[in-house]
């Protein structure tokens, strides 16, 4: 018989809020991440994701809440729990006038490294981020691709037990965007713990171990992927794309046989049905019925587009 | 912390130094400006238009010889950057008054003199006139020296049984080039103006923190195991390395190329670094206050051309009359331009000045700390 302990717990976060003025940013989020384990914060634009983030880091005071990394508590001072921190801030956030050598020299000295250390380290972590032939170029002369690389490079320096990554993926081509993803997936098998944010559902799915959904500060599910899908029931869904008073639609159409629900969201309605084959001929003379002018339909399979719909009525990008 | 370690914030104030000098910035504003503005008014200084001095040249001794020699200055100088009056009977009172910038007084007795042992002309100086006061010792020690040319070339023809009477005529040849004038202290030319475009680039230097807030290399630099007192201390030291730089430029390029005179180098490095230290200060406190980084850079360059023309920063280092020259006295830039007019060519050790070194370091020391708690507060 073997016994496998729980693997140790890099970060973990309690009931932290935060609000500005009367708009309540962040509200009550809360996880923990175990080393090796990539942890995604999936939501959309304005959800809390970077501010639960500056918490997470010791850059922003929370007004409530606990967080711990590496054993020790996260302040916004000098604290020890930054030592086991590297931060992909969700802006590129080098020196445009000096070079990628210079830039990470820089950081990894603010990191502790000795000169010996951050010698191998700064060639190593180049050559990992594929910039290793253009160490001695300024920041400004890379393309989006590369500035993104080299500002996941800066966090890497000092092997950090929690790398924390805000929505790296944002304006980068297909071919970088691949590059990056596979490098966080060699970065976990070496044990290092991922938090990482998005918008897009799909890097959520690839990535991620499991996933935390987050709308309007509120972490509104957690889960693997198929434990989210199936948390919320296994339904598919019938968008139709149509002109014409879609919110009363949409009313109608959630007390129709076959139909668990329906929301609209501009240009379209997205109906989660029991079975779509049963279901899609009423709905369309039933949208038809109602003047409404459809101009595509579309079935699509349960996916974490679908279970953010279900959980909270609205469309993950609009 | 021991080990192979730079402190951070000496990291931090030497990327910001590298940032600068990179980008050029530092250089154009805050060393090319004073080289260029200080060379033209040394040119103009020494050519007939521009700023020039009055001199009076004040006959005590009332003889034939001494009013031709009032006579001859006139003359040679009419036309150049100096202008030569006659009239003044008093000549400490009027230097004091600052009806003129200079004298030159022919003492009593000094045809008499001539024969035996000629007796210097004596130049009255205002510390806070250096040029003239420098043009002024220049004349009374061009004309001692051609009187007692005269007397060897007497005491020559009288020992060779010749009539000596020929060339008792004093007539002096009396010249103020531009080289002269190069020669002469000029530090003020270039003080004036890097005075000014220094608070200028220190300013810039000291939004630092603001801007890198902005571009989010903040956040990142916080998210590593620093604190906040380090980083501005960083921030804080990097602009001081940046003045410091620029000001030591100005001072060795004006005086290896232009040939300017500055003082003695220890008395006028402690000052220079003095008065950056004080402008640090300044531009701690006005990034604290301002609310938004455009509006501190419009603080902080209202503030460097009020100080500087307070100040007396154009010009020499001349004072504005009445309640503005007191107030202007106050200045980081008058206080630092006093201190190295008194401790210039010829003038008193860097001792005597403590009070006013002390004064600039006082104002840097409160504007830093007070400027960096703020700020430190408010960015981290
Ligand atoms: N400094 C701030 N001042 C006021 N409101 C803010 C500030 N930062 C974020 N917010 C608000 O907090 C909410 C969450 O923002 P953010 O955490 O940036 O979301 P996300 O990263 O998921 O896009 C948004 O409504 C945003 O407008
Ligand atoms: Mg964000």
């Amino acid at each position: 018989m073997t016994e496998q302990g729980p693997r140790a717990r890099v970060v973990r976060c309690e009931g932290l809020r935060k609000r500005y003025g009367d708009r309540v940013a962040v509200d009550g989020v809360g996880f923990a991440i175990a080393e090796g384990e990539t942890y995604g914060l999936l939501g959309p634009n304005g959800a809390g994701k970077t501010t639960t983030i500056s918490m997470l880091c010791g850059l922003l005071h929370p007004d409530e809440g606990t967080i711990e990394v590496g054993g020790s508590p996260m302040t916004t001072g000098r604290c020890e729990a930054k030592a086991h921190l590297g931060l992909v801030p969700q802006d590129i956030a080098l020196y445009p006038d000096l070079t990628a050598k210079e830039n990470l020299s820089f950081f990894g000295k603010l990191q502790g490294l000795d000169r010996g250390e951050l010698r191998t380290r700064v060639a190593e972590v180049l050559e990992l981020v594929g910039l290793a032939d253009r160490a001695g170029d300024r920041i400004e002369g890379f393309s989006g691709g590369m500035k993104r690389r080299c500002n996941i490079a800066a966090a890497l320096l000092h092997r950090p037990s929690l790398l924390v990554l805000d929505e790296p993926t944002v304006g980068v081509d297909p071919q970088s965007r691949a590059a990056i993803l596979d490098g966080i997936d060699d970065l976990r098998r070496e044990g290092m713990a991922v938090l990482y944010t998005t918008h897009y559902m799909e890097e959520a799915e690839r990535l991620c171990d499991r996933i935390g959904i987050i709308d309007e500060g509120r972490l509104v599910a957690e889960g693997t992927q198929p434990e989210l899908v199936a948390a919320v029931g296994q339904h598919p869904i019938v968008r139709l794309a149509a002109e014409g008073d879609l919110t009363t639609f949409a009313g109608l159409a959630a007390d129709a046989p076959q139909v668990v629900r329906a929301a609209a969201s501009d240009g379209r309605v997205e109906v989660s049905v029991l079975d779509p084959t049963r279901a899609l001929a009423p709905l369309i003379e039933s949208a038809e019925a109602e003047g409404l002018r459809i101009s595509g339909v579309e079935v699509v399979q349960p996916d974490l587009e679908s279970v953010f719909l279900h959980l909270t009525g609205k469309a993950l990008r609009d | 912390m021991a080990g192979p370690h730079t402190p951070v914030s000496v990291v931090i104030a030497g990327k910001d130094l590298r940032r600068s000098l990179k980008s050029r910035s530092l250089v154009l504003t805050a060393v090319v400006g004073p080289l260029a503005l200080g060379l033209i008014m040394a040119l103009a200084f020494g050519g007939s238009a521009g700023p020039s001095a009055t001199i009076a040249v004040v006959d005590r001794d009332g003889t034939a010889t001494s009013r031709a020699i009032v006579d001859a200055l006139r003359e040679e100088l009419r036309g150049g950057p100096v202008r030569v009056r006659a009239d003044v009977p008093d000549p400490e009172e009027a230097v004091d008054a600052e009806r003129v910038d200079a004298a030159v007084v022919i003492p009593p007795g000094w045809t008499e003199s001539l024969s035996a042992s000629p007796e210097p002309l004596r130049a009255v100086r205002n510390p806070d006139r250096a040029i003239p006061g420098e043009i002024a010792t220049s004349i009374a020690g061009q004309v001692t020296s051609q009187a007692d040319l005269v007397r060897a070339a007497t005491s020559t023809a009288a020992a060779l049984g010749a009539d000596p009477s020929g060339v008792t005529q004093v007539r002096p040849v009396v010249t103020v080039s531009v080289r002269d004038l190069s020669q002469a202290f000029n530090a003020p030319l270039y003080f004036g103006p890097l005075s000014i475009f220094l608070f200028l680039a220190m300013g810039t230097g000291a939004r630092g923190l603001v801007r890198e807030q902005k571009e989010g290399t903040l956040d990142r630099i916080r998210s590593t195991p620093t604190s906040a007192r380090t980083i501005v201390a960083g921030s804080s030291l990097g602009v001081m390395a940046q003045g410091l730089v620029a000001s030591l430029l100005v001072y060795a390029v004006s005086t290896l190329l232009f040939g300017a005179e500055w003082g003695r180098p220890v008395d006028v490095v402690v000052i220079l670094v003095s008065f950056v230290a004080a402008i640090s200060g300044f531009a701690a406190i006005i990034v604290a206050l301002a609310r938004t980084e455009p509006q501190a850079e419009g603080w902080n360059n209202a503030l460097a051309f009020l100080f500087g023309i307070l100040g007396g920063a154009f010009f020499g280092g001349a004072s504005l009359p009445g309640l503005l020259g007191a107030v202007g006295s106050l200045t980081p830039n008058s206080i630092a331009m006093r201190a190295l007019v008194e401790t210039g060519p010829g003038g008193q050790a860097l001792v005597e000045v403590w009070p006013l070194v002390l004064a600039l370091w006082a104002m840097g020391a409160a504007g830093v700390v007070l400027g960096g708690a703020m700020l430190r507060r408010r960015l981290l």
